[in-house]
């Protein structure tokens, strides 16, 4: 990623955009920050802030015409806050000190022709900047303001001009003729002409100059031209005169300094980018009025700013727990994870939070500029895996499992050497963990796809290499699908995983491909009678679903023939939430996915019904009652192997399943669930095995090695053994007793450390795994 | 990086089982990802063993290796 295309990316989130008042104000006035300040009784921080953002800001808050108001986003829930009277009421705090630094003056002279408000505010930002200013007038400007805003009073306007001549503006008090006019352009660097107070030296209107800049010639501005209202009466607008007047001071310096007058201006970005606001479950609150109708005491001051709905946008953080755990928004992650990428030495801040999107798209689902944090993420990781920075504990696990899934004890294309016209494709999960149903389903098919060859696919579709950010095994895994599928006679894939699904449609286009769900909702004796009662379930689409509409309407479908009563929870469709299996959060993550399926589980009113089994597995151990679509459809609803309340088949047997899966299609013997004799473990440690990832093989093994080595260490009051090995990268220990023919394991723990003495380790090994990464 | 220099075994009375000798809090080099620390540890210099205790594994030493895996 470079600059340009973070910037690009950045652009897509609008959360730092001002808010639609500071929008409408020609100062991008903070008024959330300020009406934080009333609202909190405090004048002085507000008048402080206010002082920042205005030009004479004891005049401009005096005679505002108050843009801000009629945009406000309270407008018509109860009413605009009241921006302008609230200002006012800051001028009673005591002015923050010293408004002016000391600077040293600068050389070149700005000229104002005609002081109006534009011109005096112009004036002003000048003399802020410390430039000599010329001010040519036919009049003293508080009799001439005075004249044109009755809300000002001499005394309000002399102290103002006071400060002005303190800071280096002179006045010249001459007729403002074609004569002055040569003068000033002679003695002055650059020109302001105020089209108020000198109208004939101006163009007619605001359309003659350059908008943006309001240059009308090499070296002169214009600005502060009267308004027209619909019924075509003049008017002069204070927010609008003193908004050109900023915009040519920020033009003038320009010309004065001799940079670009165009070149990186803030006020040329005003407008681009808005702001989005949800208004949704916003209640009305009615305006707070002065007691006297005239001046805010400050009680009611405080209540009114509490209307204040401090508007942002924080539409996806609101839903997604690794945004709002980062404690920031899109556009700042933008920032976190290139700064990431750029880091030589020291700690990659951003790692977890790239390793802990879900890549589920609902943030894009959401956002109205469709910010992808997925697309973010995942750019991400295939450069942390391509310049070897990838935490190697992140995803070690789940590519182990996956490697597991597509090893020859467990991968089986069925029957081969045949040219197939349907191929059923479970997915490598379903096949571990509902091995007996997908038989089921298998043989039921076989009788019921009419004269087709349909056959069997176990395998993985590699979508777990892609979430990791390795895209090279990817597209190995990808491409041997390729190849297998050929051989089978090019059939059409029926597909019961969403994810495996989204694969073949994205990285294997040529590969007709449906998803069983749709298949049998199609077949007209798919669901012969209802088998369900009415009973309730609230629906949770995977997230790889979002945009499969034929998926989710085949689902829905299909329960509904079996008898059930579906509800849709909150977020649902192309809103779905993801479970924390996507992008192998579960993995890298796994406290961060366990808060994600909580938090789903308790968004669903009744049962939940997933059609993932994935999603299930996740529902089920956050204790949620819970069914695959499996458990309900009749040719596979007898053979699930765990109840509604279960938690899903450990991820040992997962492995063990898929071989046995496997070998009962190639021997066409009855499913046997494998079974584990010489080992017993202690309930607790089994969660605990579950969560650190162990599995009954880590522990088999160590157990063998220790009992062969002899090399343990024994607690004498409980005669317990404990002792480790070393594997796959991993050191596992065991704390364990001897029963008869059986060991019993009472505790198990691993560390990715090496350290001589433990396992298999030593001193040697210890210093060869120095030599580079390895994952 | 620090590690806090000594672990002892996390409750219970252990020796080694190999040779049923009193383990020895001992100074040892931990590896990972091109880092090392001495620590001492609970050890049968005899056999060439030593104990991880399971609250070190899951405490500090999982921090410290997710420290150096994000560098
Ligand atoms: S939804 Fe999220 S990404 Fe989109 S603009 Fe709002 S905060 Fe930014
Ligand atoms: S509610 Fe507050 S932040 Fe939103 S537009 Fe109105 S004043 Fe501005
Ligand atoms: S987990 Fe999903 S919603 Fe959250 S950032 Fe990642 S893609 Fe967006
Ligand atoms: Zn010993």
């Amino acid at each position: 990623m470079d600059q340009k295309m973070l910037h690009s990316i950045e652009a897509h989130c609008t959360q730092e955009a001002p808010p639609a008042c500071a929008a409408a104000c020609p100062f991008q006035m903070d008024v959330r920050t300020f009406m934080t300040h009333i609202a909190a009784g405090k004048l002085p921080e507000a008048r402080k802030l206010l002082e920042r953002h205005l030009p004479l800001p004891t005049l401009l808050s005096r005679i505002c015409d108050h843009p801000c108001e009629s945009s406000c986003l309270r407008r018509d829930l109860g009413g605009s806050l009241s921006i302008h009277a609230l200002e006012k009421l800051c001028l009673t705090a005591p002015p923050p000190r010293a408004p002016f630094l000391p600077r040293t003056r600068k050389t070149t002279r700005a000229g104002i022709f005609g002081c109006g408000l534009a011109g005096m505010v112009v004036a002003y930002e000048l003399a802020q900047k410390a430039f000599p200013v010329t001010v040519y007038a036919h009049q003293p400007p508080e009799e001439f303001l005075c004249s044109i805003f009755p809300e000002l009073d001499r005394e309000h306007v002399i102290p103002e001009w006071q400060k002005l001549e303190k800071n280096g503006v002179t006045l010249v008090l001459q007729e403002l003729s074609s004569e002055t006019l040569a003068l000033a352009r002679q003695e002055c660097d650059s020109l302001f002409i105020d089209a108020h107070a000198a109208p004939t030296f101006a163009p007619p209107t605001k359309a003659d100059a350059d908008s943006i800049t309001l240059q009308v010639d090499e070296k002169t501005c214009c600005g502060g031209w009267l308004n027209t209202s619909p019924t075509g009466s003049c008017y002069a607008s204070a927010s609008q005169q003193a908004g050109d007047g900023r915009r040519a001071a920020s033009t003038l310096q320009r010309f004065l300094t001799h940079v670009s007058i165009t070149a990186a201006r803030d006020d040329a970005q005003e407008g681009k980018q808005r702001l989005h606001v949800s208004l949704e479950n916003i209640l009305p609150s009615e305006r707070i009025l002065p007691h006297d109708g005239i001046h805010f005491t400050g009680e009611e001051a405080q209540k009114e700013a509490a209307r204040c709905l401090q508007c942002q946008c924080l539409s996806c953080v609101k839903k997604c727990l690794l945004l709002e755990q980062h404690k920031g928004f899109p556009r700042t992650y933008a920032r976190l994870i290139y700064n990431n990428a750029s880091i030589v030495k020291g700690q990659h801040l951003a790692n977890s939070l790239i390793n802990g999107c879900t890549l589920c798209g609902q943030c894009t689902e959401i956002c109205p500029e469709r910010f992808s944090m997925a697309e973010l993420c995942l750019m991400a990781r295939q450069d942390m895996v391509t310049r070897q920075y990838m935490p190697p504990s992140a995803h070690a696990f789940a590519m182990e499992d996956m490697e597991n899934a597509l090893s020859d004890t467990c991968s089986l294309l069925f029957p081969s050497q045949k040219k197939l016209t349907h191929l059923f494709f479970p997915g490598c999960q379903l096949g571990a963990m509902r091995s007996e149903q997908v038989l089921a389903m298998y043989t039921w098919l076989q009788k019921h796809i009419d004269e087709s060859q349909l056959g069997i696919w176990l395998s993985c579709c590699g979508i777990p290499a892609h979430w990791a950010g390795r895209e090279t095994r990817f597209r190995d895994i990808i491409a041997q699908l390729d190849t297998a599928w050929k051989a089978a006679g090019e059939p059409l894939c029926l597909l019961a995983c969403a994810s495996c699904l989204k694969v073949f449609r994205e990285f294997l286009p040529h590969i007709p491909v449906a998803s069983l769900w749709e298949t049998l909702d199609t077949m007209p004796d798919s669901i012969p009678a209802p088998s369900g009662k009415g009973q309730e379930y609230t629906l949770h689409d995977p997230c790889a679903t979002r945009h499969d509409t034929a998926w989710q309407n085949a689902v829905r479908s299909l329960a509904q023939k079996c008898g059930y009563r579906l509800h849709e929870p909150e977020d649902t469709k192309e809103c779905t939430t993801c479970c924390g299996y996507g992008g192998l959060v579960w993995n890298a993550r796994p406290d961060l996915a366990d808060a994600m399926i909580q938090q789903r589980a308790d968004a669903l009113p009744h049962p939940a019904l997933a059609s993932c089994i994935m999603c299930r597995e996740r529902l089920a151990t956050s204790g949620k009652e819970s069914h695959h679509l499996f458990d309900i459809l009749p040719q596979t609803a007898a053979y699930s192997p765990v109840q509604a309340t279960e938690k899903e088949i450990n991820l040992s047997a997962r492995r063990a399943r898929r071989a046995s899966l496997k070998e009962a299609l190639v021997q066409d013997t009855p499913f046997a669930p494998p079974q584990m004799t010489s080992i017993r473990f202690d309930t607790e440690v089994l969660e605990t095995m579950e969560r650190k990832h162990i599995l009954y093989e880590d522990i088999e093994e160590c157990i063998l090695a220790l009992e062969k080595s002899g090399k343990k260490f024994q607690e004498t009051d409980s005669g317990h053994f404990a002792g480790s090995w070393h594997s796959h990268h991993v050191t596992f220990w065991v704390r364990y007793s001897k029963e008869k023919d059986t060991y019993l394991v009472h505790d198990a723990w691993s560390h990715r450390m090496l350290v001589p003495g433990t396992g298999n380790v030593n001193a040697e090994d210890v210093q060869q795994s120095c030599v580079g990464r390895n994952y | 990086m620090s590690m806090d220099p000594s672990y002892t075994p996390d409750a219970g009375n252990w020796i080694c089982a190999n040779c049923g000798g009193k383990l020895i809090q001992e100074k040892i080099q931990a590896h990972y990802l091109n880092s090392a620390f001495d620590v001492l540890l609970p050890r049968c210099p005899q056999c060439n063993m030593t104990l991880i205790p399971k609250s070190l594994a899951e405490g500090k030493m999982l921090e410290v290796e997710s420290l150096l895996e994000d560098k």
